[in-house]
């Protein structure tokens, strides 16, 4: 399987919500590129706008200014070529694992039987062979966004944009999950853009990690995670691993400091 | 058939089921006992006070099972025919309802205050506009029915969860697959729900509407009795009437399991 796109750049992207009392700026002027096959982290404080962000890269919201393209093309809708995997549990209760990673595909035009086929297949590389045919209910928490990265990747889209997808589970399932995710696109070679509030899922997945700082959030970090891949368990114990985490929660700290400085000037 | 990790459980299950019967069993005789024994100690006036065992023997022996089956078709079809226009209404306008909040805006306030209405007050009107004949019951059976599933559709269509339908975006999701496998299946459990309760209070105006507004009828049938003296008859076709409620939910819930093999679907 190859992608021959993928590469997601945004230009000076800001956005805003209308609010009681007149606009509440959540993005201010981001500008980064991601390149195809890469795996971007981004990580910030609570509410700074990264789901918002990760909207505007995938086209389910337009920012209020700027722009973002994928393969020089601007994004201006929702399309084939990205896919989702949502914070909440996302899944349709009302279909089976098989029906629900199905789904997406019949959604993009696909004949009922190939979608099946493919549904199958992928259930199989998230490792939940056997389980088509149960509903949603009747499967586990980690098992539920398993189904959820089948469906986002079935499609076989060039990007995937992962909003705190394993924000539900349990530290051991997290850690699972994401030797899963890097495992996955270790084959599949996607583009992922994942956001976290967790420094220790950024470092471990990402190629690269993004801080943003306080609402309105800017880039305030940048950060290169030079870790060899394939990228086992037990990386996180060595000393290069632990290093990245502090220098990311010395970011993160000074980006809220320097904002509660501001807040106090004001 | 998959037994599956649960084919060790199915003996005591199927046990757990029949003991919960027996138990369900054991409470109503109980209380056709303490019912026989009042009526035996207290009410010693005939045709008072009927005991169970006048009613049943009034029942096997005493009533043309034709003419009971008859009322009980007349009834039940009168039901059917109403709670469908019930349906098809509520569900249509609730759906509008639903999806456009300017409709909802502007039909609310009327739904509100006709809803409190009981479909017992329209009898005079329905038997002024529709005669003593089968448009009265079906327009007050469509009356009582209507409301409960109006707001349950409207209920239901506003219960799609938002990341569902952010789901939907992300796909590019046409109107069609959006309403067929988003929107109904959302939709489907309070809408059942909605049938059964308008199933319900159907069952309770036919049988209010039969005795003013109809000749025919398990409403009819007890009413006329009640004229004719025999306790035992307006009792026995109460029971029919208490039979056939049952029945109809309990088959409005199999109906409801079989359509959401996801959901579970309480008595």
């Amino acid at each position: 399987m190859s992608h021959p796109g993928g590469q997601l750049e945004a230009r000076h992207v800001s956005d805003s919500f209308p609010v009681e009392d007149g606009v509440l700026e959540v993005l201010n002027d981001i500008t980064f590129s991601v390149s195809q096959g890469e795996i971007v982290g981004v990580i910030g404080p609570s509410g700074c706008g990264k789901s918002t962000l990760l909207r505007n890269l995938g086209g389910l919201r337009l920012p209020k200014q700027g722009r973002v393209f994928l393969d020089g093309e601007p994004v201006l809708a929702p399309s084939a070529r990205v896919s989702f995997m949502f914070q909440e549990d996302s899944l349709l209760p009302w279909k089976t694992a098989e029906k629900n990673v199905a789904f997406s595909l019949i959604a993009g035009g696909c004949s009922a039987a190939e979608a099946t086929e493919r549904a199958r297949e992928y259930l199989d590389l998230v490792g939940l062979a056997g389980f088509d045919d149960y509903y949603p209910a009747s499967l586990s928490g980690g098992m539920k966004q398993r189904v959820a990265l089948a469906r986002a990747l079935c499609t076989e889209p060039e990007v995937t944009l992962m909003d705190e997808p394993l924000g539900a589970l349990d530290a051991e399932l997290r850690e699972q999950m994401q030797s899963e995710i890097l495992r996955i696109q270790h084959r599949l070679k996607h583009t992922v853009v994942i956001v976290s509030h967790s420094i220790d899922e950024v470092v471990f997945l990402s190629d690269r990690v993004m801080v943003l700082g306080p609402r309105p959030a800017q880039i305030v970090e940048e950060i290169e995670i030079c870790l060899p891949r394939p990228r086992p368990r037990a990386i996180r114990g060595s000393p290069e691993f632990l290093d990245l985490e502090a220098n990311l929660w010395n970011c993160l700290a000074t980006a809220r400091e320097n904002a509660g400085q501001s807040a106090g000037e004001r | 058939m998959n037994l599956g990790r649960f084919g060790g459980a199915i003996l005591p299950r199927i046990n757990l089921k029949w003991r919960r019967i027996a138990a369900q069993l054991s409470v109503v005789v109980a209380f056709l006992c303490i019912w026989q024994f009042v009526g035996m100690a207290y009410f010693t006036e005939s045709g008072v006070f009927p005991t169970p065992t006048e009613v049943f023997s009034a029942l096997v022996n005493e009533i043309p099972l034709d003419l009971l089956l008859r009322d009980a078709f007349f009834s039940v079809t009168r039901v059917v025919i109403g709670v469908s226009l019930a349906a098809a209404c509520g569900v249509g306008l609730g759906a509008l309802m639903g999806c456009f909040r300017t409709i909802e805006y502007l039909m609310s306030p009327m739904v509100e205050i006709l809803r409190p209405i009981s479909p017992i007050a329209w009898i005079p009107m329905a038997i002024l506009w529709f005669g003593v004949d089968e448009g009265s019951a079906w327009f007050i059976i469509f009356m009582a029915a209507f409301f409960p599933i109006l707001t349950n559709t409207v209920v239901g269509v506003h219960s799609i969860n938002p990341v569902h339908r952010e789901l939907a975006r992300s796909l590019s999701l046409s109107k069609g697959l959006y309403l067929l496998h988003i929107v109904v299946p959302t939709t489907l459990p309070s809408l059942v729900a909605g049938l059964r309760i308008g199933l319900g209070i159907g069952w309770m105006a036919v049988i209010a509407a039969e005795m003013v507004a109809a000749q025919s009828g398990l409403g009819y049938f007890i009413q006329l009795n009640r004229f004719l003296l025999r306790s035992e008859w307006v009792l026995a076709g109460m029971l029919v009437i208490g039979v056939i409620g049952y029945s109809m939910n309990y088959a409005a819930m199999y109906v409801g399991r079989r359509l959401m093999p996801w959901a579970r679907v309480d008595a």
